[in-house]
This record gives C-alpha cells, sequence and structure tokens, in this order.
C-alpha cells in the first residue's frame, strides 16, 4: 500500500507541482481578501481548476505566484458576485487594495510557518491548547465558550490576546532569522 | 509610530471578524478603517497571515504501521501510513478528473495519473477529494471502493462519499450496486453498504435535488433534507426512511476535505487488530451489524456503512460486555476507551463498566472499576471521537474483558423505550 505520488515530467505536471508548492500562501491570499473560511476553501477550489485548465496560457519563464494571485483576485470578485450580499465581508474596492498590496511567497510562507511552530512551544500549556483547539478543523467558539461556561466575547478576547503574542513572537523570530 | 486609525477598534473588529461574525454595521465601518488607511491595511494583513499560518498549523502526528481494517488480512498485506501534508495535494492528472486532495488517505495500491480514472480505488482509510472537470468535487471516506467511469459519473461499490454539483451542471451519476443516482445540481452524500440480503445505500440530499431509484415507478425524486435508505433485495427496490429504529442520517458525513485526521497514542497499542469476541451483539436486517471486531479496528469514531460500522453494539436492552484476545500473555498497566455515540443518534455509549483479566481465558479477576463520560457533541469528520485512559498495577494477561454495567440513553427517549443499549467504539490496551 503506498500513497498516491507522482513525479513532474511534463509542462502540466510541471505546473502541478508548482501549484503543489504554492498551495498554502496562495490559500492565505485567498482567505486575506475573502475571510471566511468555507468561502475561501471554495474559492481555492476553483482556483486549482481555472489555473489547471489554464496550464497551456502559462509561460514557465515568468514567475507562478503573481500569476495565480490574479486568478485567485479574479475568482474571489466572481464569488462575490454569486454570493449574496449579506455574506460579504469587504466590498469589490477594498478587495482590490488589498490584493495588490498582499505579495505572498512561498519561502516567506514556510519561514512563517516554522516561527510559529516555536512560538506555540513557548506558549503555556494551557493557551497553546485553547488557540489549537480553536483551529480544529469545524471548531466553533461559540461551542468552545459554551463547555468552558464563557461567553463567546470572553472566549474570543482571550483568543485575540493568545494570537497577539504569537503575532510578536513570530515577528521577533522573523526578523532575529533576517539579520 | 503614530497612526492615521483607531487600531485598538481595528483589533476589536478583528477579533470578531476572525473567531465569529460581524454585523453588518461592523462590516460598514472595518470596510471604512481598511479603505482609508495604508498602515490600517498592513495591520489587518499581519493578522490574517498569522490567522492563516493557524488555520494550517497541524501538530506533528506521529506516522506508524496502520493495520488493515479486517484483523484476517494482516497477514496478506504490509501497511504503509502516509500522512500528507494537509494544505498541499496530490494533483494527477487525468482527462475527466483529478485527486485534488486528500487528508490521511491509504490507498490499496499504488495510483498514477492513468490508473486513476481507468482501474477501480480502495481507499482503505482517511479521505480523498476529486474534482472533476466540470467543477463537480466528491469527497470520499475510506473505507471506500470507487471507479471513475466518465466524466459525468462516479461508481461507488462500497464506503462513504459525497457529491457537490456545481448549479450550471446537469446530471452528475453516481452509481452504486442498488442503481444509479443521478445529481441535479446539488449536494448529496451516500454511505453504500450491504446487508445479508442484498445492498443498502444510505442517501441524504444536503442541497438541491437527486433521482434515485425506485420502488414502482422508475425514479424517485428527493429534495434537501430528505434522507432514505435503498434497500436492492430479491423482490426488487425498497426505499425506507428509517433503519434499525433511528430515521437515516447522513450528517456526520465529510461535506468537504477535513485538514486533520489524526490517531494518537497508535503506537504500542497491544489491542489493535486482535480478536474481540462477546456473548452477543446487535445484528439486525438491512446492515444494522456491529459487531465486537469494530473495537479493536484502529478506527476512532462512529463511521462506516451498513454491514461495515466502525464501533460495537450491545443487544438491546444489555450494557454488553465482550473480551479482547492478545493472543499471548503479556504485561499491561494502561487502557484506552473510545466511547461511542452510534454516530449522530447520540446514545447508546457505556457509562459504568468494569475491567477483568485472564491468563487463561478461564479464571478472570477484576482489575478496575470505571466511568466513561457520554460524548455530547458529534465531532467533525476525520477528528477522532475523545478517548479516556485508565491506568493499573501493572498485570499479566492475555484476556481483557470489559462488562458494561449501565449505558447512557437516548436524551429524548424515554426509559422504557427498547431501543437502547451499550456500545464502544475502541479499546486500546497498553503494556505499563
Amino acid at each position: 500500500m503506498k500513497h498516491m505520488a507522482s513525479q513532474p515530467q511534463d509542462p502540466q505536471e510541471q505546473l502541478v507541482a508548482l501549484m503543489t508548492r504554492h498551495q498554502a500562501a496562495l490559500a492565505a491570499y485567498i482567505f486575506s481578501l475573502l475571510p471566511n473560511r468555507a468561502q475561501a476553501d471554495d474559492v481555492l477550489q476553483e482556483t486549482n481548476l481555472v489555473l489547471w485548465r489554464k496550464a497551456a496560457d502559462y509561460d514557465p519563464a515568468l514567475p507562478f505566484m503573481p500569476w495565480a494571485c490574479r486568478i485567485a483576485h479574479f475568482q474571489v470578485k466572481a464569488a462575490l458576485r454569486d454570493a449574496s450580499r449579506d455574506r460579504h465581508v469587504f466590498d469589490s474596492e477594498l478587495i482590490d487594495l488589498l490584493a495588490a498590496e498582499e505579495g505572498p511567497d512561498p519561502e516567506a510562507t514556510s519561514k512563517l510557518d516554522h516561527a510559529l511552530r516555536n512560538c506555540l512551544e513557548e506558549l503555556s500549556v494551557e493557551k497553546r491548547e485553547l488557540i489549537l483547539h480553536r483551529y480544529q478543523p469545524d471548531a466553533s467558539v461559540h461551542q468552545m465558550a459554551a463547555t468552558r461556561n464563557l461567553s463567546p466575547g470572553a472566549l474570543s478576547g482571550q483568543l485575540h490576546r493568545i494570537r497577539q503574542m504569537l503575532e510578536s513572537c513570530v515577528e521577533q523570530k522573523l526578523s532575529t532569522q533576517l539579520t | 509610530m503614530k497612526t492615521d486609525y483607531d487600531s485598538s477598534r481595528l483589533k476589536a473588529l478583528l477579533a470578531v471578524l476572525l473567531d465569529g461574525e460581524l454585523s453588518a454595521a461592523e462590516k460598514v465601518e472595518i470596510n471604512a478603517i481598511l479603505r482609508s488607511s495604508a498602515a490600517a491595511r498592513a495591520h489587518y494583513h499581519k493578522s490574517v497571515r498569522l490567522h492563516a499560518a493557524l488555520m494550517r498549523h497541524q501538530p506533528e502526528v506521529n506516522v506508524v504501521a496502520f493495520p488493515p481494517r479486517r484483523f484476517m488480512r494482516a497477514v496478506a498485506v504490509t501497511a504503509i501510513a502516509a500522512c500528507l501534508a494537509l494544505g498541499g495535494f496530490v494533483w494527477l492528472q487525468s482527462p475527466t478528473a483529478a485527486l485534488t486532495g486528500s487528508t490521511a488517505a491509504i490507498w490499496r495500491s499504488e495510483t498514477t495519473a492513468q490508473d486513476l480514472c481507468k482501474i477501480p480505488q480502495e481507499l482503505i482509510s482517511g479521505y480523498a477529494e476529486l474534482t472533476y472537470r466540470s467543477g463537480v468535487r466528491v469527497i470520499l471516506q475510506g473505507p471506500c471502493q470507487f471507479k471513475i467511469t466518465s466524466a459525468e459519473s462516479i461508481h461507488v461499490t462500497h464506503g462513504r462519499a459525497t457529491v457537490k454539483v456545481p448549479h450550471h451542471i446537469n446530471g452528475f451519476h453516481l452509481d452504486t450496486p442498488a442503481g444509479r443516482i443521478t445529481d441535479l445540481g446539488t449536494e448529496f452524500g451516500v454511505a453504500v453498504g450491504s446487508s445479508e440480503t442484498g445492498p443498502v445505500i444510505l442517501t441524504e440530499v444536503f442541497d438541491g435535488e437527486i433521482e434515485i431509484p425506485a420502488e414502482t415507478t422508475p425514479r424517485k425524486r428527493m429534495v434537501s433534507g430528505d434522507s432514505l435508505a435503498i434497500l436492492r433485495e430479491t423482490g426488487g427496490t425498497r426505499l425506507v426512511s428509517t433503519t434499525g429504529g433511528y430515521a437515516v442520517s447522513l450528517e456526520d458525513s465529510a461535506r468537504r476535505l477535513p485538514r486533520a485526521s489524526s490517531h494518537p497514542h497508535m503506537t504500542g497499542n497491544l489491542a489493535l487488530g486482535k480478536p474481540v469476541t462477546s456473548p452477543a451483539f446487535y445484528a439486525k436486517e438491512q446492515g444494522n451489524v456491529f459487531p465486537p471486531s469494530n473495537l479493536t479496528d484502529g478506527r476512532f469514531n462512529d463511521s462506516g456503512t451498513p454491514g461495515d460500522w466502525s464501533f460495537w453494539l450491545a443487544p438491546n436492552g444489555e450494557a454488553g460486555e465482550f473480551t479482547v484476545d492478545l493472543l499471548s500473555v503479556q504485561p499491561i498497566g494502561r487502557i484506552t476507551l473510545h466511547n461511542t455515540r452510534n454516530r449522530s443518534h447520540g446514545d447508546r455509549g457505556l457509562h459504568d463498566f468494569i475491567i477483568l483479566t485472564s491468563e487463561d481465558g478461564v479464571h478472570f479477576e477484576e482489575i478496575l472499576e470505571g466511568r466513561l463520560d457520554r460524548i455530547p457533541q458529534l465531532p467533525a469528520p476525520g477528528i477522532d471521537f475523545p478517548s479516556q485512559t485508565f491506568h493499573f498495577p501493572s498485570t499479566l494477561a492475555r484476556f481483557v474483558k470489559v462488562v458494561g454495567l449501565s449505558h447512557y440513553s437516548h436524551p429524548d427517549r424515554p426509559a422504557t423505550n427498547p431501543n437502547q443499549g451499550g456500545g464502544l467504539n475502541e479499546i486500546q490496551i497498553f503494556a505499563p
């Protein structure tokens, strides 16, 4: 029994390898424009599909990420057109602004992941468990709050403080890496 | 640094955005703050980058040898487990569909891009996501056997699948041993299983409309919220809305690829794949069969399909008991139990129990008395049910017997309802 695996060979497979390598950065980019986990997941799927279909248009001499981000940006706006207004978080104009500013790359993403892993270990067990629980698939802040006898707002406040600790820890680790 | 926006207000709004839901007024406010200040957007990007990193963060999971589901097959195959990195995916091209993701997937055999669409595939455990060129998305949950039969169809011979068809597509087919299910632009789930008399297919429409084989008319339509079991028997097709005393439900099926699926503390589990006996177990028609071998199958949540469920149930009216045979006398000192909640039904778990051990299978000695918690919520697909570990002084044993003293009942059913009893998902036994 083995897991599925493939070796990049032809141009389409090369593109697939690029997509795989950039998947985390692309997901983060989409989430920054559409900060709703379920909607962002759907857009990532659709973006992958479009990238796959457009494989023939891709020029391997050009960097992959700007091309993929352009398509993702377009897919976010398409999703916005399809979704009812009350499901929108950001308006179209703001999405364009955010899209132009955020230039993710897989190297920075993997450095961030590495720093985050270390920073999580520096947290107290209690805080670490709380924040990891929050980010388990389909975890609900409401449910977590109920089992802890807290109001959702109070729990959200705690989570927010832990994220801030992580933010400054990660920032510090990344800046010392640079020097 | 001086800022041109109210950073504490933005922080408060971000907390709501990331953990809850912004009100309409808050959305207007955050849009205005972010639109008007580049520094505010930089603040936003920083917070969201960390949030995204936390979403893809996976605790280290030990990659361990994973046994085949059934003990009898253990001799025939050596298993290799591979926990694929989440967020990434294995993309196998083919003219019709691709494997666009998997979570803790273990396959029966190595599959190449060409094979994926040509030969039947077996997903032993974990989850896989197929995306068709048309945009149709299929989530498969192991154990599952399937074959991609065309650009508009899949044949599932065993296991669970959920299908999401974009609205502009008309007529995606999922073939089962009980006939063809046609999707009319929607989302639905199936659990393809069997009973002694023939195939049993559980179906539930999550959104939209589907067509299924029917009893008297050639086809029957099901709409959003409907759930039915399709029984293919010698007399023809029969449709039922309840089975084994419960309404058909696939509420616990994965509708999107789970991000994580972990099996903690598997290493050193002496009970894994070992034979288990019980004086009796719950066994009724339509594949409602829950034998004690499910207690050591390495499946840590209530999943499966008719005839192939992942947990053990005692007969109605009994808390039940079972005995694990470790096949040799060994020192043991710790037992972990995963309770059941009988899928979405929320009943039938063990409550109070005693554990006895024996070296010869004849003379048993009680080593502990314990209590298991009820599993109140249905965990998300891919997440193991909670477990409880019981420690005891090191003892030599070959046989470990668990005797239920009481069990949990359905919260809404009277205590006199005959349709209740004990049950358990998994037992793990460890050396001291």
